[in-house]
């Protein structure tokens, strides 16, 4: 034991330097406790995105496989809307039942959208990928990861709403 | 490996089965991840010098499967399934420079199969193959180069042999240093509490009565950086475990990338009443993309009494993209062991260099 007391005398000071940092009113917060150091690689992955996993089931986010579900919907759904768009804008069939229904990804090609209804659904597709989006970011926030990362998304968040600015601009 | 295949498919086609039938309490997910982590690793012993192509056991290549329950808005259960599959593992011994063929077959390990209830007010309850209290305690490490250099120095090269300059075996760097982390992953009870603001505490009991207990703190200062430590202590002195031991690390990272790492630990009541120990340090610097670190090791009395081992090693790491990490290391280790425990007309060891390069990429 005597050997290794440099260990527990530095253990000590660090203790008491937390203590005293904490003590000083220095504001912070408890963190999430993560290992890393011989683990997985924490984060997004090459082939699943974001999630960093395979979604096979999730309840809250529609059933089997959402991740894939949801990404097919969406590039069908703005797919058909584009091209429903161009078509005949004549069209009186009920604009909310059209939503829904393309919102649910269920559109069958006899049926023709208005350009009102595409942009419904455009902005109903967008206002899901934000949800996405911010599920994401409360996910991530959990995992307390590196203040440069955070750093790095703020500055993302900062240009995507001077882009937004940007279109707005030019319209 | 037939038999693990067929397990593996029975297992999941019963779980995706029973998600499928079972209506969801709250939430229910079951997920499927892994990373592959493969590099070169060049090395010199002082007689000869080698390439191979292995499998970097720092963070080996793997797989997992993970799924939980939640219920009532209090009660979460879940399983973490997770094995190791490695070919040419960077610390096996029959990698050694020299050595012209590969270790003969793919190593499958188990390093999770651990069932989990977890209570918001009550804490978690484990019991299967997984961590136990004290395992990750020595390694507490915020560099973000941990992907190729952290207290565990030996899974890098850890299956290079130091020899005499007549090129006599001696030992492995695997058996000449430890950072003794606890009692690694295995079949066991484990109880976590709830947090207490910053800290949480730990204890399992394991099979051959031994047991062991840890503490972890994570803190952030607003403005100046994190803080991640864990300590452990193994009183057991039992059938199994017939020794004690302590180990601790601390990682502090500042807001502006600099970081400082230390882990220590010590094993005391052995019975031939040695006492090793290892001492680690490591300052590093994170940026966005980059992350540097230089650290230091020295563990005494491992492989035999009167050991003196030390390390000094370098490393680099790239996130070109977040799913991808580029790393490069470089190392130096030397041990200087008492003529009277070689064997007779053995000499001392040459120091052994080695360097990897290497990718781990998150599928």
């Amino acid at each position: 034991m005597n050997k290794n007391q440099s260990t527990l005398w530095m253990l000590f000071l660090i203790a008491l330097a937390a203590v005293l940092l904490t003590g000083c009113g220095t504001k912070g917060r408890p963190a999430e406790f993560d290992q890393t150091a011989g683990e997985m690689k924490e984060g997004p992955g090459v082939f699943t995105g974001e999630e960093g996993a395979l979604v096979v089931y999730d309840s809250e986010r529609g059933g089997m496989f959402p991740q894939i579900k949801n990404r097919k919907q969406s590039e069908e759904g703005s797919k058909e809307a584009s091209e429903n768009a161009g078509k005949d804008e004549s069209a009186t069939s009920d604009k909310s039942a059209e939503s829904t229904q393309l919102a649910g990804g269920q559109t069958s090609t006899g049926e023709q959208v208005t350009p009102e209804a595409a942009k419904d659904f455009q902005e109903f597709q967008e206002w899901k990928k934000e949800q996405k989006e911010f599920r994401e970011f409360q996910e991530w926030k959990k995992t307390s990861q590196g203040a440069a990362e955070y750093k790095e998304f703020q500055e993302w968040k900062e240009w995507k709403s001077y882009q937004e600015w940007k279109k707005q601009q030019r319209q | 490996m037939k038999k693990f295949s067929e397990l593996g498919i029975f297992t999941l086609a019963i779980a995706l089965t029973a998600l499928l039938i079972l209506p969801s309490a709250y939430a229910l997910d079951f997920k499927i991840s892994g990373q592959l982590n493969r590099a070169i690793l060049w090395g010199d012993n002082g007689n000869d010098d080698d390439v191979k192509f292995v499998d970097n056991d720092n963070s080996s290549t793997r797989f997992r499967f993970t799924g939980s329950n939640e219920f009532d808005n209090n009660w979460k259960v879940g399983f973490k399934w997770e094995n190791e599959m490695q070919s040419n593992a960077s610390n096996d011994t029959a990698i050694d420079i020299g050595e012209n063929g590969d270790t003969t077959d793919v190593d499958f390990n188990e390093r999770h199969m651990d069932i989990y209830f977890e209570h918001s007010k009550f804490g978690k309850l484990s019991l299967g193959q997984g961590d136990t209290a004290s395992n990750g305690t020595s390694e507490v490490d915020l560099s973000g180069t941990d992907v190729v250099n952290y207290s565990a120095i030996s899974d890098m090269n850890g299956g290079f042999n130091f020899r005499d300059d007549d090129d006599n075996v001696i030992t492995s760097i695997g058996s000449a240093f430890s950072n003794f982390d606890g009692l690694s992953r295995d079949d066991r009870i484990r109880y976590d509490t709830p947090k207490f603001g910053p800290v949480y505490f730990s204890a399992s009991y394991e099979n051959g009565q031994t047991y062991d207990f840890a503490g972890r703190f994570a803190y952030k200062w607003d403005g100046i950086g994190q803080l991640a430590a864990a300590a452990s202590w193994l009183p057991a002195d039992t059938q199994r475990e017939n020794y004690k031991q302590y180990s601790g690390s601390v990682s502090f990272l500042f807001d502006f990338g600099l970081n400082l790492t230390f882990s220590g630990a010590n094993r005391y009541d052995t019975p031939d009443n040695s006492e090793p120990y290892n001492l680690y340090g490591k300052v590093g610097y994170k940026m966005d993309k980059w992350a540097f670190s230089a650290d230091y090791t020295y563990s005494e009395d491992v492989g035999a009494e009167g050991d003196e081992a030390t390390s000094i090693g370098a490393a680099a790491v790239f996130n070109p993209w977040k799913s991808v990490e580029l790393y490069a290391c470089y190392r130096w280790n030397d041990l200087d062991r008492d003529a009277d425990q070689r064997p007779a007309g053995v000499g001392n060891a040459e120091s052994i260099n080695s360097v990897m390069v290497g990718t781990r990429v998150k599928f």
